[in-house]
């Protein structure tokens, strides 16, 4: 990398550069060293130089404008090289254009007064001076010099006092100058002449030498540009009340003396000609250009040492820990002499942070450069480093009267949001602190065991239950059975890491364009009893939702990284402060084309109905997830801010604040090193979302200075000029999902047609249900259910009760010997006595048993996860006409599929249906989904009135809504099916989506 | 439109407890073959309508009704079609037993309506009247076992001022809305008091067993069974003399070798147990019991194991062999209440029982005991707010123990007592009412009613207020 200095006078310059190579600029300032003359030295409309402003009986030991012109005398001749210019300045009252001539006659005075030129001085005096001029010299004079020459009141009126007063000055001064001026009491030219004397041996007195020796001073002075040694800028600019036209101010009114090292000189081009300034073209004053530092000047005698203490350059801003801060000093004839270097905030108390008595090394004679590392010695961050809240800092280098000053700043350079850890030291709890360790292990593993530490709401309850139910070594049979106990068993689960799952993808934590996943566990029928009907007890999932499960938890952290002085982003946890992170979140808006269109083919209200669910509570464009009177988590909108995480401290150790003026939350960043070395620098959240299905959230971290008593400085400085211009790092969409899979299809026997696994995929992730089929195993029923089980099922529930003429077979569920076809049965006969005889009478006594005896085979192996069981209810038989011919060959009677209990959905393979239709249904009811119209036991209220295509309901043409054909019936989920689905409380929702 | 559908019946004039068999002849004219909808597996093509005297449709009938009527479980619509030649005919049978219940007292037509592969409207029949005239129903005796399916038989006897008439009519108790058929009775001059045989076996090689059935009577002293198979008479026939001093119990079984077993009751305390023959009553076992009222005793058979309940302490169960041996006792339920009426399936080792007591407010006890389901009996005690005393009661329970209960006051009144709901009347004006009750799963209420004769009805008891379902697509 190649490092290309500039200057602001470069800017049109054409850089050639090789390509493929970084090239660093840097754009470096011009040094000028300020002494200013200002405040109350001029009067209004004048361009009398003031020898004095405190004139006050007993106003002692101050700066005057006549110590200034010896200081700057001084300062010349130990800086011989240095070029000076003097540079007049106004306020804004009055003409700007006259403003500028004025500035000049102020700057010409000085420059008359400072280069010893009596008739410059006199002749300004002559036309630009007042009467309150004269009237406060001769005060001076009667003050400095003892003579009866005080005019009284300064009034800027001439009245007798005032001619009084000339005329015995006039007497003083021709005794002691050796002069014969008339006494009379008018100013004129010659009094003038008289006052410049007086100014001209004090200054020579601040130098303790006399008219002689303040020639030889003068000689050695050297001037920008010889030819024009003073430039009058006029009202162009103020050092207060900037931009505000009409302003008196005694701080505006002034003139500076500055001096350039050779090569540092301001061009001088804004001053075309006399009294002309333009200030668009201006250098001198244009702080990305040019940077002054002020001499110090020192009431009384002006010492004349070639002594030189200077801070020539120190870094604009530094990240501590990371980097030093580069302090470059000049020193001269100092050795020997205490010279400190010290550093302050003002939003420090009074002691220095830092105060260092340079060494013999560090102030010899010439250049330095010292480097700080950022540690406070003293005040409240003593041992810590400095960090951005307190900027701008200030380092001062002193010696005796000798001083220098520069400031500098910590800053912000950006913030990255990533996964937090869910102990504040990235351990888990010692095995001692078993309840802990337990809640870790869980997160860990992907069960949202809770805020480790800080257990809330019954989340690592409710875990521990959760992770039983998915173990297989843990599994019951009964939801009831469980309890949070923590056993040796789930110990040992925890311990081996068994039953690892995602919990949230990752992608969306560091990437704000991707979007990720939050799995909650899609509950399914479940037993909770031996013989009750859960299914009928349980219609509106949103209470059982509410029961099992946990919002997911999600631990975020921002790690807040400063400003290298090569502006680069630097890690500098120690230096970061308690800064304030605003935490937000955006509820996005869902993408409703996701949901099934309403076509002819397949006519679907779901975009419609789920768009009206939207709007309830107040709900509507940025507010769609579900509202918390619906099983969600989305306040109104005045609280909306404070759903989605913990607040307060269960994060350890970040401590969430409510601000609901703002309404946000806040987390301060962590500063405690000593007991979370871990996490300084970063502030965190625990986002918990809900557990509804389809809501979303895009989280957002940023850095806000609310709250800090530099909050302005500080906005200035890092560039905030709006809310969007703050520092901060989005992440990606965060959208819940449920989260199924099917364990086992058990075959009994196979089925020939499709499985039409991806069509009923598709019908879930409408739902924003995602059903893993991938890891199903598929097995005969023989390899899950023995002859002998079959057998004492049938022997049971059935009227059979002769064992040997039960057999479990393969190939269909009727484990008899089918009967004949009576000899005068019609075909219709025998078909619906077959239908009745391995359905009804066989089939639907002995379901329930199978499903348990399936559940007891496979549940060990897959504890949870939907068991899809295809079968033919008996194996194909000819039907006969009573004529004996063949009415129908190869028949198999069509049952009813059913959705059961422990998850399993039997489908009767008979069914005229789509495949996915028929899984989809049976496999709704195992998520609680009741039936909607044109099949039997549909009560009312579960579906959307205006859908009569819900996938809940039979396509049969018998009854009801015809529907479509069988075969042709391509049913989708009503909105209300699909709502319910997602977890939302079906009892709250719309009876329709009209 | 080249097809022709002719609709024709030989009962034109029927009772309320008869159900109409039609005949459907389709032709057509075209020249070459036409592919038509299969009779036995239509998919809903054919409908049937009828309409009151008014011209208003009552009823609208069809196969995919006819599946409704009989399975809980989704209907198969499949339609098969099959070749009609030029000039030839098809003519097919179709039983309204099967394809709804019968046709309350009026004047209807019935036009049947096909729908052809290729016509845009369906082939109409020309209309056909039928005259229902109501009936007396003076006996219902209902029989359910199960030789290979679970059936239900009800025996409707007509006792006017001529001679008594009598229909048999078997359905799926599963879903007792369709009959499998639905017969008239040959009746011989002097029978009384008609009652079925339950089969004693249970088999799986035919479903013969199922259509047949042995009907018993009484012609003075003398007792009398035939054969009947979907209620026609197969021409077997049994009699013989009934034991001096000996009460005939309505209860008879008989086994897979057709031999058919009656029973009586012994004054002394004893249940006697008899082959009726072709010529004779052959004792063959009797067995004491501790019961005082005979009539409210069940005897089933299975598998020459009789399954005997009765009250005593309360409802007692007795099982004994052929032989004469009592094999078990056990009290299946303790109750201080007169036990009214009990149920026995064998095959399910289930019982139901109704104990009442008349008082103010009368007492209902009821039990059910179906392991399959519970070891324990579900029981419920209930005091009605309905002024006693109950001629007729009727009972079942569903597999969760929620009881469904039919009770008639002498005030002429039909009451429907359900789980957590006050008493619903459901009809009134009739001097008995023969209350069934069936719930499966849904609950089925059977009761007479002189205008619409007997008929089973699904109630819909989670509909508010609870009502009947109807199953009529019109």
């Amino acid at each position: 990398m190649s490092e290309i200095k500039i200057t602001r006078r470069d800017f049109n310059l054409l850089f050639e550069r090789q390509t493929t190579t970084v090239h660093k600029i840097v754009v470096t300032r011009f040094q000028g060293h300020r002494l200013e003359m200002e405040d109350f030295h001029f009067h209004l409309d004048s361009a009398v130089l003031m020898p004095d402003y405190d004139i006050e009986e007993g106003a002692k030991d101050h700066v005057t404008a006549l110590t200034v012109l010896a200081t700057g005398l001084a300062h010349a001749k130990l800086n011989p090289a240095r070029k000076a210019l003097v540079a007049g300045h106004t306020d804004s009252s009055g003409a700007a254009d006259y403003n500028i001539k004025l500035s000049q006659q102020r700057a010409d005075c000085v420059l008359a007064c400072w280069m010893g030129d009596k008739a410059g001085f006199t002749n300004i005096c002559v036309v630009k001076s007042k009467t309150e001029d004269y009237q406060q010299i001769l005060k001076w004079a009667h003050q400095s010099k003892g003579w009866d020459c005080d005019p009284g009141p300064i009034d800027n009126s001439h009245g007798n006092g005032t001619s009084t007063a000339l005329k015995n000055f006039k007497t003083a001064y021709n005794a002691e100058f050796s002069q014969s001026l008339p006494i009379t009491g008018t100013c004129d030219k010659a009094t003038w002449d008289a006052f410049f004397d007086l100014y001209n041996q004090a200054i020579a007195n601040f130098l303790s030498t006399d008219i002689e020796g303040l020639a030889a001073y003068r000689a050695g002075l050297k001037f920008v540009d010889p030819g024009r040694k003073t430039v009058g800028c006029g009202e162009s600019w103020p050092v207060e009340g900037i931009g505000v036209d009409g302003l008196q101010s005694a701080a505006n009114r002034r003139v500076e003396i500055l001096f350039f090292d050779p090569g540092q000189e301001p061009l001088l081009e804004c001053h075309p000609a006399p009294n002309q300034c333009k200030a668009t073209e201006c250098e001198l004053y244009w702080t990305k250009c040019f940077k002054h530092t002020p001499i110090p000047v020192k009431a009384g005698p002006v010492p004349v040492t070639d002594e030189l203490l200077d801070i020539v350059s120190c870094d604009d801003h530094f990240a501590p820990s990371a980097e030093t801060l580069s302090i470059a000093y000049k020193l001269k004839s100092l050795e020997g002499k205490p010279v400190t270097l010290e550093i302050t905030s003002a939003h420090a108390d009074a002691t220095p942070l830092f105060s260092k008595e340079l060494t013999p090394e560090e102030k010899t004679s010439g250049d330095h450069t010292f480097e700080w590392d950022g540690k406070p010695t003293a005040g409240a961050l003593k041992g810590l480093y400095i960090h951005p809240l307190w900027s701008p800092y200030k380092v001062t280098l002193k010696s005796g009267s000798l001083q220098d000053e520069a400031e500098f700043k910590v800053l912000y350079h950006s913030v990255e949001i990533s996964r937090g850890p869910w102990a504040h030291d990235e351990k888990a709890p010692p095995n001692s602190d078993q309840k802990n360790w337990v809640a870790y292990r869980l997160n860990e593993l992907g069960f949202y065991g809770g805020p480790v530490y800080h257990d809330r709401e019954s989340y690592l309850d409710k875990a521990i239950i959760r992770y039983k139910v998915n173990h297989k070594a843990m599994h019951l049979k009964y939801i009831k059975d469980y309890k949070p106990d923590i056993t040796p068993a789930l110990l040992a689960a925890l311990s081996a890491g068994d039953n690892k799952r995602v919990d949230v993808e990752p992608e969306a934590i560091k990437d704000p364009t991707a979007t990720s996943r939050i799995w909650v566990e899609g509950l399914t029928y479940e037993r909770t009893t031996g013989t009750g009907n859960e299914f009928r007890d349980k219609i509106n999932r949103a209470t059982t939702d509410a029961e099992r499960l946990n919002r997911p938890i999600l631990p975020l952290e921002v790690e807040i990284f400063l400003k290298s002085k090569s502006d680069a982003k630097t890690a500098a946890p120690e230096a970061i402060g308690p800064v304030r992170v605003n935490w937000k979140h955006t509820d996005i808006d869902e993408d409703l084309t996701l949901l099934p269109e309403d076509k002819a083919s397949s006519p679907s209200k779901a975009r419609k109905y789920v768009e009206k669910a939207h709007k309830l509570e107040g709900g509507g464009p940025g507010m769609d997830n579900c509202p918390r009177s619906l099983g969600g988590i989305r306040n109104p909108a005045a609280t909306q801010y404070q759903a989605p995480w913990f607040q307060g401290t269960p994060y350890e150790p970040y401590n969430v604040e409510d601000d609901a003026a703002n309404k946000t939350v806040f987390v301060k960043a962590c500063t405690d090193k000593a007991k979370y070395p871990k996490r300084l620098g970063r502030a965190g959240i625990m986002v918990r979302t809900s557990i509804i299905a389809g809501d979303d959230y895009k989280f957002k971290a940023e850095i806000d200075f609310t709250g800090e008593p530099n909050k302005a400085d500080l906005e200035k400085f890092h560039g905030y000029t709006n809310e969007a211009s703050r520092i901060h790092a989005d992440t990606g969409i965060f959208r819940v999902w449920r989260q199924n899979r099917v364990a086992y299809e058990v075959n009994w026997p196979a089925r020939t047609g499709g499985g039409e696994w991806d069509l009923i995929h598709n019908e879930y992730k409408a739902a924003y249900l995602d059903l893993d089929v991938d890891g199903m195993a598929k097995v005969k029923i023989s390899e899950v259910l023995t002859q002998k089980q079959y057998q004492d099922i049938v022997i049971a529930n059935t009227a059979n009760k002769v064992r040997a003429n039960i057999s479990l077979k393969d190939t269909a569920v009727y484990g008899l010997t089918l009967p004949a076809q009576g000899a005068t049965e019609s075909p219709d006969d025998y078909r619906t006595r077959l239908n009745t005889l391995t359905g009804a009478q066989y089939w639907d006594l002995i379901v329930e048993p199978i499903v348990e005896a399936l559940g007891a085979a496979i549940r060990p192996k897959a504890p949870v996860g939907f068991v899809v069981m295809n079968f033919h209810t008996h194996e194909a038989v000819d039907v006969k006409k009573t004529d004996g011919t063949i009415d129908e060959a190869g028949y198999i009677s069509w049952t009813t599929s059913y959705g059961k209990a422990d998850s399993h959905a039997m489908i009767d393979m008979k069914d005229v249906d789509k495949v996915y239709y028929v899984v989809g249904h049976e496999m709704g009811h195992n998520l609680y989904l009741r039936h909607s119209d044109n099949t039997p036991d549909n009560p009312p209220g579960h579906h959307d009135t205006e859908d009569h295509n819900c996938i809940m309901s039979y396509s049969s043409r018998s009854s009801g809504f015809a529907h479509q054909a069988p075969g042709v019936f391509a049913p989708r989920f009503c909105g209300k099916c699909n709502l319910k689905m997602r977890g939302w409380d079906m009892d709250k929702l719309p009876g329709d989506s009209k | 439109m080249p097809f022709h559908l002719q609709l024709a019946t030989t009962t034109r004039d029927i009772t309320t407890f008869d159900s109409p068999k039609l005949q459907l002849t389709l032709s057509h004219d075209d020249d070459k073959t036409l592919m038509v909808p299969k009779p036995s597996r239509d998919g809903g093509a054919l409908t049937i309508l009828f309409r009151d005297a008014a011209g208003d449709p009552v009823r609208r009938v069809s196969s995919l009704l006819r599946q409704q009527l009989f399975n809980t479980g989704r209907v198969d619509e499949t339609l098969v079609l099959e070749p009609l030649a030029p000039g030839g005919s098809l003519t097919w049978t179709v039983n309204l037993a099967k394809y709804m219940w019968p046709l309350a007292a009026g004047e209807y037509t019935a036009t049947a309506y096909l729908a052809c592969p290729g016509e845009t409207n369906p082939v109409q029949s020309s209309p056909l009247t039928l005259r229902v005239k109501p009936a007396k129903l003076t006996d219902l005796d209902d029989d359910r076992d199960n030789p290979i399916l679970d059936r239900l038989d009800l025996l409707l006897t007509s006792q006017g001022d001529g001679a008594a008439r009598a229909w048999l009519r078997q359905f799926n108790p599963g879903r007792p809305l369709g009959a499998w058929y639905n017969e008239p009775v040959p009746m011989l001059p002097g029978a009384a008091n008609l009652f079925c045989a339950a089969a004693a076996f249970r088999q799986t090689e035919s479903f013969e067993p199922t259509m047949r059935r042995w009907i018993v009577w009484q012609n003075g002293t003398q007792v009398q069974a035939a054969q009947v198979s979907e209620g026609k008479p197969t021409g077997l026939g049994k009699r013989g003399k009934a034991p001096a001093g000996r009460q005939l119990l309505r209860q008879a079984f008989y086994n897979a070798a057709n031999q058919l077993y009656i029973l009586f009751w012994n004054p002394s305390g004893r249940l006697e147990c008899c082959e009726l023959t072709e010529s004779a009553v052959v004792p063959v076992a009797a067995f004491p019991l501790p019961v005082q009222d005979p009539s409210q005793l069940v005897v089933r058979c299975l598998d020459e194991v009789l399954h005997i309940a009765g009250p005593h302490e309360g409802l007692t169960y007795w099982t004994a062999s052929l032989q004469g041996k009592i094999l078990s006792t056990k009290l299946i339920h303790a109750s201080p209440l007169p036990l009214r009426a009990v149920t026995v399936q064998p095959e399910f080792g289930r019982f139901t029982a109704i104990f009442s007591e008349p008082g103010d407010p009368p007492t209902i006890e009821m039990v059910l005991l179906d392991p399959r389901y519970r070891e324990q009996p579900f029981i419920v005690r209930r005091e009605l707010p309905i002024a006693g005393p109950f001629p007729e009661l009727a009972m079942d329970a569903d597999r969760n123990g929620r009881f469904h209960l039919l009770v008639t006051t002498t005030g002429q009144q039909l009451y429907y007592c359900g789980p957590n709901l006050e008493p619903l009347l459901l009809a009134t004006g009739e001097e008995r009412y023969f209350p069934r009750v069936l719930c499966p799963g849904q609950v089925y209420l059977g009761f007479y009613e002189h205008a619409a004769g007997y008929r089973f009805r699904q109630f819909a008891t989670s509909a508010n207020p609870p009502a009947f379902l109807e199953y009529q697509n019109l």
